[in-house]
């Protein structure tokens, strides 16, 4: 049964006034994406329609190794090749830990976080 | 102050340099706040101030329009903007001028050196009653920025940017340009950022009609894609901005038609901050233009913006193409010489493939206490924005939530430590999807038209694990 969540509408004040006040911001939301909006991120991923470009705009930049001098050495996500054999290492820094990409970027979104756990789930195919 | 004291406090500033060298120019909006207490970058004569009585006639504001030819802030610097840049930010070579700002030259700070008092000293409160040329009356026409010839009906306008009120710099000239140029490195990559280039150029036919442009060229934009902006080679070189305005109207009003990034919220430098890149405001990204209308004012010290637009096509050669959708932005407040407190709102209405229909709110603060206490050279901007926007697949409506907070010490001239804190929840449904980054920052300004600047940022994604980096840039700048 898909649970539907929807914070009461004081909520989103009551945060916008404590972010304000107290120079902590502070998270709202108490589902996964997969709960409240199953339908935000495609339900049979692919790599070239969705997959590819995720790798592009959060890993491959440092993780391509014919990217940029200095490259992150130990993996590669250009490929889809490389992206199902660093399944584990992936999931683990980029979605469970949070770590990569690393520092003050932007990590993973939840519709991105999900599209790729999908796209593990169902095998990792190369189209 | 000791002279011991100063040489450690210059001992330290030294070490630290040496360790972060080189940095991110950011946080201009803080000049800004800084200008409440440099009086004399545009009353180059306090003892003769021209503020006139009739509120229509005062051009004296803290917005960006003070400093910018965009009343949006950013790029091209008039001749306030120029005049600041070359007597007011550097380390050395900074004019020694009087009021209550720090001392401006390093050297002559840490010598003790009492400044010399030019004939600007402030002789007493009295307003003047008529617009005095500092330089008097057979002073030779000013020849110095880049800046060339007169447009019709030069300084007709008392509106205008009034030629000799800025040393030799051109205050009214029939072209004006500008640019800059950043080198950056992000340590965590490591990813070189090789070079982004902007060049900027405005003219002025004729007093009141001003037509601007911004060209934007980037190295390889594969590194620039981390911040989500996913620039493709199309977008490595390109129109940003393209916009005929009158302006230099009575309360410092103007209207605008064109492309531009519509006023909202405030524009720190930084495009990754979370009030402005999730929110459709990035100056980095081709796509967050708009092609539309505006109008403004900005007298001392109320400001109002408003506009109406259609988003622009971000893939276009044609800078003019847009894409389907209309959207309005409305921006207003009061911008005091030690304090600021404003408002924005945005509405956007596109289809959901071309970021589907947003509904953003803002609330913008400022406090600058060095302008009350000559021995807390501090200056404080908040923002806190929030949004309605529809995520991009099932076209669910959810919230987003923003916030920055900055603190910057003015240590000596030319050098600002800042602290900062950026924080966004993307989605206010979903659990453990915000983020915090607190972080740390320094901009020196050696000389007019160069800053390094360092900043090291801390991560905080909830329910994962923080970690750090640190951005180096060197900036050029004219």
């Amino acid at each position: 049964m898909m649970r539907r969540h929807r914070p009461p509408p004081w909520r989103s004040t009551l945060m916008l006034c404590l972010s304000a006040l107290t120079l902590w911001g502070c998270g709202m939301g108490d589902a996964t994406l997969d709960e409240v909006d199953p339908e935000a991120a495609p339900a049979n991923p692919t790599w070239s329609a969705h997959v590819e470009r995720i790798m592009e705009v959060r890993c491959t930049a440092c993780h391509d190794p014919d990217a940029q001098p200095g490259e992150a050495s130990g993996y590669g996500f250009e490929t889809c090749e490389k992206a199902r054999r660093y399944e584990d290492p992936f999931i683990r820094t980029a979605i469970d830990e949070k770590t990569m990409p690393p520092g003050g970027a932007e990590r993973l979104t939840s519709a991105e976080a999900l599209t790729m756990l999908r796209w593990y789930a169902q095998g990792a195919p190369c189209d | 102050m000791t002279d011991r004291a100063r040489f450690n406090l210059v001992a330290v500033i030294g070490l630290l340099l040496g360790l972060l060298l080189p940095s991110l120019s950011s946080a201009l909006p803080l000049y800004t706040a800084r200008g409440g207490r440099t009086c004399d970058n545009c009353h180059s004569l306090p003892n003769t101030w021209y503020d006139p009585e009739d509120f229509a006639d005062r051009k004296c504001t803290m917005s960006c329009v003070a400093c910018h030819v965009d009343p949006g802030g950013g790029g091209l610097r008039n001749v306030s903007g120029r005049y600041y840049g070359n007597n007011t930010l550097p380390m050395f070579g900074a004019d020694t001028r009087p009021l209550v700002d720090r001392q401006r030259d390093l050297l002559d700070w840490v010598k003790g050196t009492t400044p010399e008092i030019p004939s600007s000293q402030p002789t007493s409160a009295k307003v003047a009653d008529h617009q005095v040329d500092p330089r008097g009356p057979n002073a030779p026409a000013p020849t110095a920025g880049p800046a060339f010839g007169k447009p019709l009906l030069h300084q007709s306008s008392h509106m205008s940017w009034l030629e000799g009120r800025y040393g030799d710099e051109q205050a009214d000239p029939l072209v004006l340009f500008g640019g800059d140029a950043r080198l950056g490195l992000w340590a965590a990559g490591p990813l070189f950022f090789p070079m982004q280039g902007d060049l900027y150029a405005a003219v002025q036919p004729i007093e009141h009609l001003t037509v601007s442009t911004s060209a934007g060229v980037r190295g390889r934009s594969r590194s620039i894609d981390l911040d989500g902006g996913g620039v493709d080679d199309q977008d490595r070189i390109g129109v940003r901005d393209l916009w005929v305005m009158t302006h230099e109207w009575p309360y410092m009003a103007y209207g605008r038609l064109g492309r531009f990034l519509p006023i909202f919220g405030t524009r720190v430098a930084d495009h990754t901050a979370y009030i402005r890149r999730p929110f459709g405001l990035s100056q980095e990204d081709p796509a967050n233009r708009v092609v539309g209308a505006e109008i403004g004012l900005a007298p001392n010290y109320p400001y109002l913006n408003a506009s109406i637009f259609k988003p622009s096509s971000a893939q276009a050669r044609d800078p003019f193409a847009t894409a389907d959708g209309w959207g309005t932005a409305v921006s207003a407040g009061w911008r005091d010489l030690g304090w600021q407190l404003g408002g924005s709102a945005m509405l956007r209405r596109r289809p959901l493939d071309g970021g589907g229909d947003t509904t953003d709110l803002s609330l913008q603060w400022g406090f600058n206490p060095w302008f009350y206490w000559d021995g807390l050279p501090l200056t404080y901007l908040g923002e806190v924005t929030y949004g309605r926007l529809q995520r991009p697949l099932s076209g669910k409506e959810t919230g987003q939530l923003a916030a920055y907070h900055q603190l910057a010490w003015t240590a000596v001239n030319g050098v600002v430590i800042r602290g900062r804190y950026d924080f966004w929840d993307p989605d206010e449904e979903v659990i453990d999807d915000e983020i915090h980054r607190p972080g740390l920052g320094l901009d020196w300004i050696p000389i007019t038209g160069l800053t390094f600047s360092a900043d090291f940022r801390v991560g905080i994604p909830a329910g994962g694990t923080a970690s750090g980096d640190l951005f180096l840039q060197l900036h050029g700048w004219f």
